[in-house]
């Protein structure tokens, strides 16, 4: 098959290769949450790739305890500093623990027992400096589309996104499915009265059952919740309902077969398309529908994708902390307007200009320049937005009936 | 001078929607896209936006929209071939809450922006 180096990865001592080297800044809870960005903005303002996300409550969720041990030990983060309030539930400690375990650099503190907010962003600093100067020995090894994860997402969609956004991405997904790479999408919620067409593309029949019990949650869920994942922004862009947005937005998917159903920080086992579901087994959270594109970015991201496309038709600004974001459009108006955010300008697939071919041929080219260190517009702007969410989920056992 | 086309593109062959491709004003319009069983000329009965969806045939209340050759909701009055079609004609058979939208402003009836 195709043996082209895709780029030169930064290689993790558990075997993954990623194509960012980023220091983490992990706050445990809100709290602590000032500090870690302080430290981050030192760096940010030097133009060293430092970045935090965290958990904001002082509770524990299972969940977010497994996504942000995903993102300690992400391939695109090289090292961890986790700071903590003192009180909390969730632990420093084991946080980073676990991205010591998989060969990261890796530092915890209170900064409580550090003594404040001054002499915590004084000690914080001095940590991710040393880890900084450390990182610089990661060494460089060759990447191929096999050892990438990509993720899709759409995001302020109209009526472009189905027509060409999305069906670039699913070009992109063809062919990354196609030379032995991994593809992960989701928005169940946008896939509503698609059950026959997304059931018949299951691997097996046991996948074929398990997205059908992903569908039938996210249709209880939605109803009981009295909120489809379709809002005024769509609809003045000239999408009527759910079903028909959701069409558009499933075609992002591409056409090969779906290997498997993932719940929250769950790994693909195998190359090929997968599919993430991100509702909640449990319990009514509004989880699914607050700041809903980059938390559901941040969920790709913790399936392991180096990298997400934000296909968007009314416009999109916005980032993740750890994997650069690629924004594209089919609006040739929302492109001339937002050309500073949207990387990628799909609309001559909908004038007739480009064909779907020597399109997605550019956009792997871009995918590679970005692999390669090349910025995001996204990144350039210094977006890196994201909350994480309380959710319920059980990776192990789908239940098969909701009592929403 | 003369008009440019007004375009209006067809997904899949069933469609019986199309989209406009630019602010459509009421008279003739092209179909282009998948328009294989149609002629290629029609005329708006009425301003279609960019983005939005113009009938290619007369619809009765109930009847299935289809674009991209799958249902995406139902006429909720009787639709004649050109018209316009949105939240003011037809409805999800999924999501409640969005029929009940105001058609024209597309804001929500059931949340108050009211002080107390």
């Amino acid at each position: 098959m195709n043996e082209k180096i895709l780029c030169q990865g930064y290689q993790r001592r558990d075997g993954t290769k990623g194509i960012r080297n980023k220091v983490l800044i992990v706050f445990t809870v809100e709290c602590s949450k000032y500090v870690c960005r302080k430290i981050a903005e030192y760096f940010q303002n030097i133009g060293e790739d430092v970045e935090t996300i965290g958990s904001h409550s002082c509770l524990h969720n299972q969940v977010n305890i497994r996504r942000m041990l995903k993102y300690c030990t992400h391939p695109n983060v090289g090292g961890v500093l986790v700071i903590g309030h003192g009180c909390e539930y969730t632990y420093p400690s084991m946080l980073a623990k676990e991205a010591e375990r998989s060969g990261r650099e890796a530092a915890w503190f209170y900064q409580q027992e550090a003594g404040g907010t001054k002499k915590s962003i004084i000690r914080g600093i001095t940590i991710v400096q040393d880890m900084l100067d450390k990182l610089k020995n990661v060494p460089r090894i060759p990447m191929y589309i096999q050892d990438l994860v990509i993720g899709g997402e759409c995001g302020g969609s109209d009526f472009t996104s189905g027509l060409a956004g999305n069906a670039l991405i699913g070009s992109v997904f063809d062919y990354v499915a196609d030379h032995g790479g991994t593809a992960v999408f989701e928005e169940l919620s946008e896939g509503i009265g698609l059950k026959d067409y997304l059931v018949s593309r299951g691997i097996d029949d046991k996948v074929k059952q398990d997205i059908a019990n992903a569908y039938d949650k996210t249709v209880d869920f939605c109803s009981a919740y009295g909120q489809f994942s379709i809002a005024p922004g769509n609809m003045d862009g000239g999408l009527t309902t759910i079903e028909e947005k959701s069409m558009g937005a499933m075609v992002k998917s591409g056409r090969r077969p779906i290997q498997s159903v993932l719940k929250i920080a769950q790994s693909p086992t195998r190359k090929g398309v997968h599919l993430l579901d991100v509702i909640p087994d449990e319990k009514l959270e509004p989880a699914h529908f607050i700041a809903a594109d980059p938390s559901d970015m941040l969920d790709l991201i913790a399936a392991g994708c180096h990298i997400v496309f934000l296909v968007t038709g009314r416009g999109h600004v916005v980032g993740t902390p750890i994997s650069p974001v690629v924004k594209v459009t089919g609006n040739p108006r929302t492109y001339n307007r937002m050309q500073d955010d949207i990387d990628f300008c799909a609309a001559g697939l909908l004038d007739g200009t480009e064909s779907m071919s020597d399109m997605t041929e550019r956009m792997l080219k871009k995918l590679r320049s970005i692999c390669c260190g090349r910025l995001t517009n996204a990144e350039k702007m210094g977006h890196r937005e994201g909350i994480l969410y309380f959710n319920y989920q059980d990776p192990v056992n789908v239940p098969k009936c909701w009592q929403f | 001078m003369k008009k440019m086309d007004q375009i209006c593109y067809i997904v899949h062959k069933t469609d019986n929607v199309a989209t406009a491709m630019e602010d459509v004003t009421a008279g003739d319009i092209k179909l282009t896209g998948e328009n294989k069983n149609r002629k290629g000329e029609m005329i708006a009965l009425q301003q279609i936006p960019f983005g939005h969806k113009v009938a290619l045939c007369d619809m009765e209340e109930g009847d299935q929209i289809l674009k991209y050759g799958v249902c995406i909701g139902i006429a909720t009055k009787k639709i004649r071939k050109g018209m316009h079609v949105h939240l003011h004609n037809m409805k999800s058979a999924y999501d409640f809450r969005s029929a009940q939208l105001d058609p024209v402003t597309v804001h929500a009836k059931d949340i108050e922006y009211k002080m107390y």
